[in-house]
């Protein structure tokens, strides 16, 4: 797979504030639907008369879940989590499957409206504002249109399936404090099987690495049952040894979503001991857990 | 999505589909219902997702002792209006 070089955009002026360079950046994100190449999948489909690439986006963003939530990281909440339908990825046994497969769910996303709702939030006590999915990468220009609405001193999250091109990174430079990112499969076997997706470790392994340059960055990890040793256990070591001290949320909460039903293994949760392996793998790993 | 906890549970409930229940606010987001999802399963564990501040008020009620839950629950002020009346 070639992925998209980046596009060449501009840091910062000393003085141009986030917001104002977010509008910048979104207009150029709009511009590169023409030939979208925003995630690793490099369709170079023209979004803009209304091709569809493997996500099935079109050029406008639709919004499914826009509310205050408690169940991310302790660090981040109360989050005002804005969720946008659609993804790149295609996983069985995703927990939002019916919106993030079909990016023609929820509604006509308004960024005023939207970023009105956030900052109420925040006024009101909220911590950070995250942008999500199914997977916010694939509407970059509205994502960035919705950080040229807020205040500049606002925390903004990217949760991200870390599955981006170079082109999206140099678009999202610096328009977000942390990075949220999934790392979802240790075998690329797995990710071809369960997700469909091919080259998955070098394309996320290559984002987790700028993202930690770039930015503060969480990974995550949600334990799957019966993928211990094939996923977890090499996610765990590429970590400790590439990313020291990074912060990690092994999470254990997995249940049959959406199409799980299609894998065997998949039909259930992770077992007590499959937690208890998983947890000694993290600790002989020296991973640096939260929750 | 959080991490499986136990709360009390009926011995021999069934893993139930995974359940959306909308929450009405009051005051100005009326409009907007929250939306959380949970699975109950056999042993009486709950796992959610989408969890907000009056569904995490609500486990804890159930279960005081669960840590996961208890550290989510705090009130925030953003959410005063988010109970209904």
């Amino acid at each position: 797979m070639i992925c998209a070089e980046p596009i060449p955009v501009r840091t910062a002026r000393p003085a141009q504030s986030r917001s104002a360079l977010a509008r910048e950046r979104a207009a150029l994100a709009r511009a590169a639907l023409a030939d979208c190449r925003l995630c690793a999948h490099d369709c170079g489909v023209n979004r803009l008369e209304g091709k569809a690439g493997l996500c099935h986006a079109s050029a406008e963003a639709r919004v499914f879940i826009a509310q205050a939530e408690v169940s991310d990281e302790l660090e981040l909440v109360p989050t005002f989590a804005i969720a946008l339908s659609g993804c790149d990825l295609r996983c069985d046994f995703c927990i939002t499957g019916r919106e993030s497969w079909n990016a023609r769910a929820g509604e006509i996303l308004k960024v005023g409206k939207i970023a009105e709702r956030a900052v109420a939030a925040l006024a009101d006590g909220g911590r950070t504002i995250m942008l999500l999915g199914g997977e916010p990468t694939i509407h970059l220009p509205t994502a960035l249109q919705i950080v040229a609405a807020l205040p500049d001193d606002a925390k903004l999250v990217w949760k991200t399936n870390a599955h981006g091109s170079a082109r999206a990174r140099a678009l999202l430079d610096g328009m977000f404090d942390v990075w949220l990112a999934d790392y979802k499969f240790g075998s690329d076997a797995c990710a071809q099987r369960l997700a469909k997706v091919p080259d998955y470790n070098r394309v996320i392994r290559e984002n987790l690495v700028w993202a930690h340059e770039h930015s503060e960055l969480v990974v995550r990890h949600l334990l799957m049952p019966g993928h211990v040793e094939c996923c977890w256990r090499p996610v765990a070591e590429w970590l400790a040894e590439n990313l020291p001290g990074v912060k990690v949320n092994l999470r254990s909460g997995f249940w049959p979503a959406w199409h799980a039903a299609r894998h065997g293994e998949l039909l259930g949760t992770a077992t007590a001991g499959e937690t208890e392996t998983a947890g000694q793998i993290a600790r002989a790993c020296g991973l640096n857990l939260i929750k | 999505m959080m991490q499986p906890q136990k709360f009390r549970g009926s011995e021999g409930d069934e893993a139930r589909l995974p359940k959306k229940l909308d929450t009405p606010r009051v005051g100005s987001c009326k409009t907007e219902p929250l939306t959380t999802e949970l699975l109950i399963l056999p042993d009486g564990r709950i796992l959610v997702h989408n969890l907000t501040q009056p569904f995490a008020e609500l486990l804890k009620e159930l279960n005081p002792d669960c840590e996961q839950i208890s550290s989510r629950a705090t009130r925030h002020s953003s959410l005063r209006n988010e109970f209904p009346n």
